[in-house]
């Protein structure tokens, strides 16, 4: 195509690998981790899942730092509470701007893919390191090399929930996979989104026909969307009666505390989403048989509270300290009393129930 | 991903080509049609660009039939419209089916994506030949082998139209893309798209890192949406004064006389195209500024009025005559009434 410039040739998956490698052990880590996720979403571990993190993976070193503090305290929570780190190296825009490090991991320096592979890859081997589960959005199915391997979690996001090539490569992904209402807020888009994923397909990948075998752990999650928040009693039960008369394997719903859930006029208020899992939580107490079906949060969340805004910072005024660079977050000190508050709560719901 | 198991290696692009070749002036004529509708999405060339043709681009007997008389009406109505063969070799779908000739040239067998490259090249290459310009939407941009440098026209689907890749592959795509407003119907969105379309972006594609230059001829389609239509009046003032307000280069719609716009309840009713037409002509009529802005037609048209549902067909009892096997169509009869009309008004 004419209208295309090729800039230049990127490494291979296993260039990107062999350049970051991961232990054997660590694998095993990530298969039990994988295994943990899946068997909260089929009901056989009755714990919540958390995934919890900055809205973007950046920079590198309040990232690790943030890490540091939610493996300390998913240690504290785990009886309760199985907590996967936000690692979103992909961000979807509305329209145009920062695509996230895995195209551009210096926000003020030219886009390069290479490094950005580099920065994906080496920032998610440091974190399994320290033993986290990790999570990611799919964005870019043509860029998915050197870390697809290492994720515990994938979402499908707003924008691409309804789109065929990336249902298909839920459909093909082995680890569970989150379906994300469309930025209209239509649950029905929503569960096709999920009967889709858990369908096997044809496609072609990397020059090559190939078959998926669907994903059984494709699940739904509610986020809200642009005429208001979809997480109340009445959005539940619509997810849930819907996904069951379409008879998806493993109905499950994962309920997103931020996006347009915890948006008021139009503006996102991280400090909402507290109040949005409170309400949810308080429901699945009154409503004890929900709690087969709603099976954990998203939360966006990153060391200070609030958000910065790129286009208007250079590399000198820049905050590096945990200060996100899209969307706003809750800061670490409301995230860990949050965390530590569900699985109070949680506990005492598990144990009315049984 | 051990969820994925390979069938096989695909032909490259080259060798699609080379198993169809197209000749030099197969080549300049697609140049040429291009060009034909930049000129009517910029406003030089006053007529109006109509896109027609079946919901799939199948059977192939009967496509060619169709083709031959939208040729000969295409000459008659040369001076006032822009006729493009909509080759829709791609099906997106509400959750799973059959995806199109492109990945299952024959519904009735197993997928095969070779075969089914080689049907697009084929069918492609003998509609040039014959002199029309073809249309198709971008769905798989993983597979679009052998056939995207054939196209005059794209659009990004209505499923598609908010994800970034398609946005990215529009952006550097060579010919006009429409890109259609969502299910959802949001004018919001679909306006979102044609920004981001019109705009470069660095991305991967094969293997190699890339910088699209941006779509200047990226524009919106309007197709309805959940809560009804929206080619009234009221939707086309709301999408010129986004697109105006984006400053988009070349701001202008295509309304999709299909899809949510002929939607009556839940049924879609192919006649109805007409009637979508006939009123956003009346409009454009009433309000010749809007003249700058509407600029063309979809219309979802075979051989027979009406559709059959492949899931409760064989290869004995399907209809091969052109009636179409996924979304309901307008007949030929009415097809030709409807497209001279058109002119005339």
């Amino acid at each position: 195509m004419k209208n295309i410039k090729t800039v230049k040739k990127l490494p291979t998956n296993d260039e990107i690998i062999a350049a970051h490698p991961l232990d054997d052990k660590y694998y095993e880590q990530i298969e039990n981790d994988r295994q943990e996720t899946r068997d909260i979403l089929s009901g056989k571990d009755k714990r919540l899942l958390i995934v919890v993190g900055p809205c973007s993976a950046w920079p590198f070193d309040s990232m690790l730092e943030y890490a540091q503090r939610l493996k300390a305290l998913s240690e504290e929570l785990k009886d309760e509470l199985k907590l996967v780190l936000r690692v979103y190296v992909q961000k979807p825009r509305t329209t145009k701007g920062w695509t996230g490090p895995v195209s551009q991991p210096d926000p003020f320096a030219e886009p390069d893919i290479e490094k950005g592979a580099m920065y994906a890859r080496s920032l998610m081997v440091k974190l399994i390191e320290m033993g986290l589960p990790v999570a990611d959005e799919a964005l870019f199915t043509h860029n998915a090399k050197g870390f697809i391997e290492l994720l515990s979690w994938v979402a499908i996001g707003a924008r691409s929930t309804e789109d065929q090539e990336h249902r298909i490569f839920a459909s093909g992904i082995e680890c569970p996979v989150g379906m994300k209402n469309p930025t209209s807020g239509s649950i029905k888009v929503g569960v096709n989104g999920v009967i889709a994923a858990q369908t096997g397909r044809t496609a072609v990948f990397d020059g090559h026909q190939i078959e998926t075998n669907g994903n059984p752990f494709a699940h739904l999650v509610l986020r809200g969307g642009c005429n208001g928040q979809n997480f109340h009693l009445y959005d539940l039960l619509k997810a849930r009666d819907r996904l069951l008369e379409n008879g998806v394997s493993n109905p499950a719903i994962i309920v997103d505390a931020s996006h347009d859930n915890c948006k008021i006029n139009g503006e996102k208020d991280m400090n909402l989403q507290v109040d949005v899992i409170r309400e949810v939580l308080n429901n699945l107490e009154v409503r004890p048989e929900l709690q087969d079906y709603v099976k954990g949060f998203m939360i966006e969340s990153f060391i200070k509270d609030g958000n910065q805004k790129l286009s208007q910072l250079t590399a000198e005024t820049v905050d590096m300290g945990g200060l996100s660079v899209t969307d706003p977050c809750l800061g670490w000190e409301k995230t860990e009393a949050l965390l530590i508050d569900i699985a109070k709560q949680f506990k005492q719901i598990r144990h009315a129930k049984h | 991903m051990q969820n994925i198991e390979t069938i096989k290696k695909l032909p490259t692009n080259d060798e699609i080509i080379a198993a169809f070749p197209l000749s030099d002036a197969g080549y300049a004529q697609i140049a040429k049609d291009r060009e034909e509708m930049q000129a009517i999405l910029s406003g030089e060339d006053k007529r109006l660009l109509i896109i027609v043709g079946p919901c799939s681009a199948w059977p192939y007997d009967s496509f060619m039939e169709y083709a031959k008389r939208l040729k000969e009406l295409s000459e008659k109505v040369a001076d006032k419209l822009k006729l493009v063969i909509r080759v829709y070799i791609q099906k997106p779908r509400t959750a799973k089916g059959w995806t199109g000739p492109v990945n299952q040239p024959d519904p009735f067998a197993e997928p095969d994506v070779e075969k089914g490259a080689l049907y697009a090249r084929k069918l492609m290459v003998e509609l040039i030949e014959m002199g029309l310009a073809i249309a198709d939407e971008a769905l798989f941009t993983h597979n679009s082998k052998g056939f995207i440098e054939l196209l005059s026209w794209v659009a990004i689907g209505a499923r598609s139209t908010e994800d970034q890749e398609h946005r990215i592959h529009a952006s550097g795509i060579s010919c006009p893309v429409g890109m259609k407003n969502p299910t959802s119907g949001s004018v919001k969105v679909g306006v979102n798209s044609v920004i981001a379309a019109q705009h470069p972006h660095t991305a991967v594609f094969d293997g190699c890192q890339i910088r699209t230059k941006g779509n200047p001829f990226a524009h919106l389609v309007l197709r309805g949406g959940v809560n009804g239509p929206n080619f009234s009046l009221h939707d086309l003032l709301k999408a010129r004064k986004r697109l105006t307000d984006s400053q988009v280069s070349n701001p202008t719609v295509i309304v999709d006389a299909s899809h949510d716009n002929c939607r009556v309840g839940d049924t879609k009713d192919p006649m109805m195209q007409v009637d979508v037409i006939r009123e956003v002509l009346n409009n454009l009529k009433v309000h010749p500024s809007l003249q700058d802005f509407v600029k063309g037609f979809m219309i979802e048209s075979f051989m027979k009025d009406g559709n059959q549902k492949l899931d409760n067909l064989t290869p004995e009892t399907i209809d091969m005559d052109g009636l179409s096997v996924t979304d309901p169509c307008l007949g030929w009869e009415k097809t030709e009434q409807l497209i001279l009309n058109i002119a005339k008004q």
